[in-house]
């Protein structure tokens, strides 16, 4: 949020610099990811940043898959943001699970078609499986884990887990790739519907030299019920202080009450509270809700690196000393048994 | 099975980094450098597919300047029966990088190459699936667990994917990106570290393996991240949901 505001008036100053490479014709193309017929917040995060990139630039969306799902998923991805100009739809076996030799076959052969001058997906788990194979095979290199744009080819990203943020200019050949950071462009909430094309993309000359080598065999996934935590409003945190999984369940009570998607540490999975997937740092997941509140949580420099861009930090700790305290906006000093059990008698019923 | 991993020189991980005065870069110079811990990782897989019987030698390779024999011998101390070191002195992206292991891979043939999944330098997470493309080898990335199965040569991973974990098999030969719960990693025994000194190291240079160094970027500035405005410390708990209801508004 910060970035994008001072970003917006640098943006409109570098522009006429890079008139000299930009082709006149931008355009994007955005690597969408679906799930029950739905197109991805994260991925809608990319179109967001595309419109970052060039004032004129339309933007297609490339779904791939198979069956009803992805009829459902490409109906939504055409109506519902304003800035997306088209759809492509990918229908094949091929696509019907996200791996990454048919899709970044699928992205080069698209590429060779319609000379894009970005393609951008979300830093997703999806995102940075398939991008740089694509990237590879365009030969250009890409830029992972964009927070901020400045025009069309200068981007900052984060480095050393966050403790440094680097501006770099791409001056390669087109296409500019790259992924983002979805957390770092909000969508806003749907105003304006919109009617996209959908356009079937034409398959009969995907290259097959390297698809089929790799086979899906299974999806173990996570009982969801709380909000996701990429997109949660608030989350609740635990590490290592919980001390066990039944403890964990004190947090999980809290999120609950909150409203609230649970983060953990990586202490925290390694000593089997919660599955992995829960981990928030450099390696898990990042996040930047507004209310972030960690218990039991050090603060390690590979735990803030996911989720320093919080609006609100609340810590609670009984280490008066823990590095938390120092990026915390309330700290709390105390023994988390006593505080959450006094929090979940405190805090207001949501309405 | 021949398997190589690649391993990179790095800031160690428990450093502070210091952004330069003149925003050019990290400080670098006289910090503690080590293993990329994904690599760490990388190798260690490695050795224990080899301990099980499923392969005949694992070749570590590192590019970089000089120092990166450092973290070669740290790898061969860990068991790693031979290291491959090209020497460059430029600053590598992932895509060279990824280049000059293509080459590697046709003067080495291996069965499997492993990788960490990024580098915790530069975060790119790009290097695995970029040689993968190139080769057109299968690429699974974000492993948590390999299977190895010789007769059908194949690999099964599990991979640590956002909601959850999803299994693929391979046909080898693959390429495998590891995540951080696929093993721990060993550490070097001193008599190893005494042996590893005798173990050879080959260098090449990116120009012996045609590789053309050349760099698609312009870092502009390297700077530090907003600091946050120090907080307060409240004192009770009814204090603590006083100030998110009425002073940030967050519940």
């Amino acid at each position: 949020m910060g970035f994008r505001a001072i970003l917006k008036p640098l943006s409109k100053r570098y522009l006429p610099l890079y008139s000299t490479h930009v082709s006149r014709s931008a355009s994007t193309l955005v690597l969408g990811e679906h799930e029950n017929g739905l197109i991805k917040g994260q991925s809608l995060s990319a179109v967001e940043a595309a419109k970052f990139l060039t004032e004129d630039n339309p933007v297609s969306v490339l779904l791939a898959g198979s069956g009803p799902s992805l009829t459902e998923a490409a109906k939504h991805a055409a109506a519902c943001h304003p800035s997306i100009s088209r759809v492509l739809v990918a229908d094949s076996d091929k696509f019907s699970y996200p791996i990454a030799e048919p899709w970044a076959k699928l992205v080069h052969m698209i590429q060779q078609r319609n000379g894009y001058s970005h393609i951008i997906s979300a830093s997703s788990s999806f995102g940075k499986n398939i991008l740089p194979r694509a990237a590879a095979l365009l030969d250009v290199s890409p830029v992972t884990d964009v927070i901020g744009i400045s025009g069309s080819n200068q981007f900052i990203r984060p480095i050393y887990a966050g403790n440094a943020l680097c501006t770099v200019r791409y001056t390669g050949a087109n296409p500019c790739m790259l992924t983002i950071r979805s957390t770092s462009f909000p969508v806003p909430p749907a105003s304006e519907s919109n009617e996209a094309p959908i356009t079937q993309v034409d398959l009969s000359t995907l290259n097959e030299d390297s698809i089929g080598k790799s086979r899906y065999v299974k999806h173990t996934s996570q009982d969801a019920e709380r909000p996701d935590l990429g997109s949660a409003r608030i989350v609740v945190t635990g590490g290592r202080g919980l001390k066990s999984a039944e403890n964990f369940k004190m947090i999980e009570k809290l999120a609950e009450k909150l409203g609230a998607a649970v983060g953990a540490t990586r202490a925290a999975v390694d000593a089997g509270f919660v599955p992995n997937d829960l981990q928030v740092g450099q390696t898990g997941k990042i996040v930047a809700p507004e209310l972030y509140i960690a218990f039991g949580v050090s603060g390690a420099i590979q735990h803030l690196a996911g989720m320093r861009d919080s609006k609100v930090i609340v810590a609670v700790n009984k280490d008066a000393d823990a590095p938390i305290f120092q990026v915390a906006d309330y700290g709390l000093v105390g023994d988390l048994f006593e505080v959450i059990p006094e929090l979940l008698e405190k805090i207001p019923e949501k309405k | 099975m021949k398997i190589m991993v690649a391993i990179k020189r790095v800031v160690d991980y428990a450093v502070k980094i210091r952004v330069k005065p003149d925003k050019t870069g990290v400080e670098t110079s006289n910090v503690k450098m080590s293993m990329n811990p994904f690599c760490e990782i990388a190798l260690e897989e490695a050795l224990r597919i080899k301990e099980s019987g499923l392969a005949s030698e694992v070749v570590a390779v590192s590019m970089g300047p000089s120092q990166c024999v450092d973290t070669l011998r740290t790898g061969l101390a860990m068991g790693a029966d031979r290291g491959i070191h090209v020497e460059t002195i430029s600053v590598l992206y992932p895509l060279t990088v990824a280049k000059i292991l293509k080459s590697l891979v046709e003067v080495e043939k291996p069965g499997l190459l492993i990788l960490g999944k990024q580098a915790i330098d530069d975060d790119c997470n790009q290097t695995g699936q970029m040689v993968a493309g190139l080769l057109s080898w299968p690429q699974a990335t974000f492993a948590s667990k390999v299977v190895l199965d010789k007769e059908k040569q194949e690999a099964t991973v599990d991979r640590e994917v956002d909601g959850g974990l999803e299994t693929l098999s391979l046909d080898l030969p693959a390429i495998i990106t590891t995540d951080l719960r696929l093993n721990q990693p060993r550490y070097a025994t001193l008599p190893n570290i005494m042996k590893a000194k005798s173990k050879v190291i080959t260098k090449y240079t990116p120009q012996e393996l045609n590789v053309d160094i050349k760099s698609n970027f312009e870092v502009i500035q390297v700077t530090e991240p907003p600091k946050r405005k120090a907080g307060v410390i409240v004192s009770s708990v009814d204090e603590l949901i006083d100030k998110l209801k009425n002073e940030a508004h967050v519940i």
